[in-house]
């Protein structure tokens, strides 16, 4: 489903990441592990056509992606912010944001798309029409995930998806990208450097160091520790991944958000 | 016990506006504006800049029947009268009422305000928002004219357009329009800058909206507020040079009652008869306090980070 050969991307010039290669098939779940400024992010963003320097090849679905995002890549993919405080415009209502992508692309039956999606990220209907400066960071990130899926994509960019919330709102919000991936069968890709959420989501892994992908293994490997590069089983000590373990967090634990009102 | 119940609804309409969870779009943007209001009126130097710029607006809406005379009407038996009970404000050189001068006076004052703010404040905007959100050479080449404008002194400016254009209220309004735009995208594009780069316009560009759905639902609205407060605190130095034109004769023209061009006409008797240049000098020293007065509780209200 995605596909990168031998990508490299530049700012400004200046080359972040080298030779990046992998492939993620359809309905598959991958993580791009690494330390800050490994460039994990910036992968995620040239895939999603936000990063315009590049050179390589990034097939998603079979065909390359556009230098910028056009009408049919966003029905193909989208993406959820790290920064649920950032990724929300400040003066739109919840019913603002999700609806936007519904207009831009002439779908009609808005009301009935916005209060399905609300319900499907396990908010409720009265949130539809608060501002994001009503609503905790993990009502926030529903709401985001909520206007990831409007266009129904097939594959799910996610940055850091938890990595701004706190603990236990993190579990809550796993679990719904599990249930979500679980019920439409979505491709996810997704970037962090929290190893036991790789585990829980994701069946194989990249390890980034510097700009370049270093090793390429199953998730499985985070239970044994069983890495091919020093730098993949350093951070995983580093992590403590082997002591907190992926069984931390139960599938079958709630994902619905919190009812009381929180400022 | 009568008045018991009476403001069991005021504070229901309240409650719905201020409800957390509110249930259409319209209760959300009415709860949002009410939020603004009620924070304006905690101001009293805002109300009171309100009340300015409110009377400003009725007494040029209700000037035929406020003023008692026309401003035209010459009576030369009359002429520099005092201010007494018959002229509260006195009489000029050709024995007008200068109090009916001045009310008819708003209505320009109003009118070039109005026409400036709807000229420019678009204008600055659409400018900042583009130059910030597009950066590279278009910010370059836009800016540039931008620092070309805002280099040379507004009135001189404004001066020069007139003087090509001709004397006149419209040509006035243009020049002034011209001069007053750079500052409105210099805020706009500072203030694009802070968030061209955020993860919701990229989240807007990933849903596959074009620049220019970008621009003018997501960017232009969050610029919004600080322009109106600019625009608000800016109406007195409009009115200024508007009555600096006026004062120079390159505004309004004779007979049309314009407060600049009112005490352009009274210097030649300030020693001796002060209030022909002193009343109308007293309007527009009273309606730019009140706009500045409003613009700054404006600037209050407004900004997002004084709410919860």
């Amino acid at each position: 489903m995605i596909e990168l050969r031998n990508v490299a991307i530049a700012y400004d010039g200046h080359r972040v990441v080298e030779g990046a290669s992998f492939a993620v098939p359809e309905g598959g779940s991958f993580a791009l592990v690494g330390e800050s400024g490994s460039g994990k992010s910036t992968v995620l963003k040239a895939i999603a056509g936000l990063a315009p320097e590049r050179e390589g090849t990034i097939l998603v679905d079979g065909a390359p992606v556009p230098p910028r995002p056009t009408l049919e890549s966003a029905r193909l993919m989208q993406m959820v912010f790290q920064d649920p405080y950032a990724s929300l415009h400040p003066r739109r209502t919840v019913d603002a944001a999700l609806s936007e992508p519904l207009a831009i692309h002439g779908l009609k039956d808005r009301d009935a798309r916005v209060e399905r999606a609300l319900r499907d990220v396990g908010l409720d209907r009265r949130f539809r029409f608060r501002y994001p400066h009503q609503l905790s960071g993990g009502q926030r990130q529903r709401v985001a995930i909520a206007r990831a899926l409007m266009l129904e994509p097939r594959v799910m960019l996610l940055d850091e998806p938890t990595s701004a919330l706190d603990v236990s709102v993190q579990a809550e919000i796993l679990n719904l990208l599990k249930r979500l991936r679980a019920e439409r069968g979505l491709t996810y890709l997704m970037v962090t450097h929290n190893l036991p959420v790789v585990g829980f989501l994701c069946e194989r892994m990249a390890v980034m160091q510097g700009g370049r992908i270093v090793e390429e293994a199953p998730t499985a490997a985070l239970r044994t520790g069983d890495f091919a590069t020093e730098y993949a089983r350093h951070l995983h000590g580093a992590t403590g991944a082997d002591l907190m373990g992926p069984d931390l967090l139960e599938p079958e634990s709630v994902d619905t958000a919190p009812m009381e009102t929180e400022k | 016990m009568s008045a018991g119940p009476r403001p069991a609804p005021r504070s229901g309409l309240r409650d719905w506006l201020l409800a957390e969870a509110p249930s259409s779009r319209r209760q959300a943007a009415l709860g949002s504006a009410y939020r603004t209001w009620s924070q304006l009126l905690r101001n009293p130097l805002a109300v009171a800049g309100g009340l300015i710029v409110l009377g400003l607006v009725l007494v040029a809406a209700f000037a035929p029947w406020i003023a008692p005379d026309t401003p035209y009407g010459q009576s030369l038996s009359e002429r520099l009268m005092p201010p007494s009970a018959e002229h509260w404000m006195g009489t000029d050189e050709l024995g007008r009422d200068i109090l009916s001068r001045v009310i008819w006076g708003a209505r320009i004052t109003l009118m070039i305000v109005v026409l400036v703010a709807v000229i420019s404040a678009p204008l600055g905007l659409l400018v900042g928002a583009v130059a910030g959100y597009a950066g590279g050479w278009v910010d370059k080449v836009l800016m540039g004219i931008t620092d070309i404008f805002l280099s040379m002194p507004k009135l001189i400016l404004a001066l020069a357009f007139v003087a090509a254009l001709g004397p006149g209220i419209e040509n006035a309004v243009i020049a002034i329009a011209i001069t007053s735009w750079p500052a409105y995208a210099r805020i706009a594009r500072a203030e694009t800058l802070t968030f061209a780069q955020a993860e919701f316009i990229q989240a807007v560009r990933l849903s596959g909206a074009g620049h220019m759905r970008i621009v003018t639902r997501h960017v232009i609205p969050l610029c919004l507020s600080s322009t109106i407060i600019r625009v608000t605190l800016d109406m007195a130095g409009i009115i200024l040079t508007a009555a600096g034109l006026g004062f120079l004769g390159l505004g309004a023209q004779p007979p049309l009652p314009e407060w600049g061009a009112m005490i352009s006409r009274g210097r030649t008797f300030i020693l001796d008869q002060w209030w022909v240049a002193t009343m109308p000098g007293f309007a527009i020293i009273l309606v730019s306090l009140g706009f500045c007065l409003l613009g700054d509780g404006l600037r209050d209200a407004l900004d997002p980070k004084g709410r919860t």
